[in-house]
């Protein structure tokens, strides 16, 4: 009785210890990190290692390789802080050299997509993201609660495919107080 | 306490087996789960057009501009023939093996021309002469999914793009159109 008892417990510690950690290395928080920015390791052709191929695939979603597609996506601004509908951020800096881009709140609105923003004299790109609808790029964010921002390019090129986490991306700021 | 330790190596050995379990076999099943709903929607070998919650739940990201066309392909008993129009705007196919690895990608520069063929087969089969054009994708399972997607730059454009890959096809035809 007292073992039976105990190989009970050795299979539910062992197991919820298993499940939990299998989750945290899956998580978002073990990918490359790039300012506010993360990704997982984007190289997954010829082959892409367990944990990236199970990552995209446990919530049903398709990897995709960098020499197509660059993804990365965002819950933090560059300060660490969570991404909350009651603040407006700026999100400005180099847009690396890809044939096209797209970047967006997940679930969200349409996204910003080159070709149809504004950029600066010097090729900077610069848009305010807000729930309310602010002057020149606008990028609307949720009504209310934490959000992501996901920011995909396609056709990348230089060192964009290969080391993702290291080549200038915009940043994501507060701008003014959060309400 | 040398029982106490033999209890916790048992429950160290379980939590490593179903953290190794989870990531391996994750990816299949959940993969196996999209195919097998995509084909009991949109039936086997036959290209279909999705729409954007189809395509957002599929990809990692909110794309409006693309337009999605997928495949679920069983090749086991003889080879799958995709037939591509390749339209003039950003352009890419991918296929994905039935353990959700990506296996093979093209985008319309690397491709080149506005027409092209991939015969998908597993190891082995018997396949036809390969022709110009024509690239043999060898799938392990015989199994996957097929995306094509091709970018609208204006909202316009985007119809003759559905068009564009209403006329592509998937299945065991030689050439689009036939019966």
């Amino acid at each position: 009785m007292r073992t039976g008892l105990k190989i009970a417990g050795v299979l539910l510690v062992g197991g919820a210890l298993g499940l939990a950690s299998a989750g945290n290395r899956l998580s978002d928080n073990r990918a490359l990190e790039n300012g506010p920015w993360r990704i997982w390791p984007a190289r997954v052709i010829p082959a892409a290692s367990p944990y990236t191929l199970a990552h995209h695939l446990r919530h049903g979603r398709l990897p995709a390789d960098a020499s197509q597609s660059v993804i990365f996506t965002a819950a933090n601004d560059s300060d660490g802080d969570a991404l909350r509908a009651s603040c407006d951020y700026l999100i400005s800096g180099p847009m690396p050299p890809v044939r096209w881009w797209s970047l967006g709140v997940e679930s969200g609105s349409a996204p910003l997509t080159s070709g149809r923003v504004v950029l600066g004299p010097d090729g900077t790109f610069q848009a305010r993201m807000s729930r309310f609808a602010m002057p020149g790029n606008w990028l609307r964010s949720p009504d209310r609660g934490r959000f992501r921002v996901t920011f995909a390019l396609f056709g990348p090129g230089g060192s964009l495919k290969d080391r993702p986490e290291k080549t200038e991306l915009p940043q994501i700021r507060k701008d003014g107080d959060c309400q | 306490m040398m029982n106490r330790l033999f209890w916790i190596f048992c429950a160290a050995l379980i939590a490593a087996a179903i953290h190794f379990a989870y990531v391996l076999f994750v990816p299949g099943m959940e993969m196996n789960r999209i195919m097998e709903s995509f084909a009991a929607k949109n039936g086997r070998n036959d290209l279909t057009l999705l729409g954007p919650e189809e395509a957002r739940a599929l990809l990692s990201s909110n794309l409006p501009e693309m337009v999605t066309a997928a495949c679920a392909f069983d090749a086991v008993d003889e080879p799958i023939t995709i037939d591509a129009i390749i339209p003039d705007s950003y352009w890419m196919i991918s296929v994905y093996g039935a353990n959700g690895a990506l296996l093979f990608t093209l985008d319309d520069r690397q491709a080149g021309v506005d027409r092209m063929r991939f015969v998908l087969k597993p190891p082995g089969q018997a396949a036809e002469q390969p022709e110009a054009d024509t690239i043999t994708v060898e799938t392990p399972d015989g199994s996957g999914l097929v995306l094509l997607q091709a970018r609208a730059e204006e909202p316009a454009y985007g119809p003759r793009l559905r068009q564009a890959m209403a006329v592509s096809s998937c299945g065991p035809r030689q050439a689009p159109g036939e019966p």
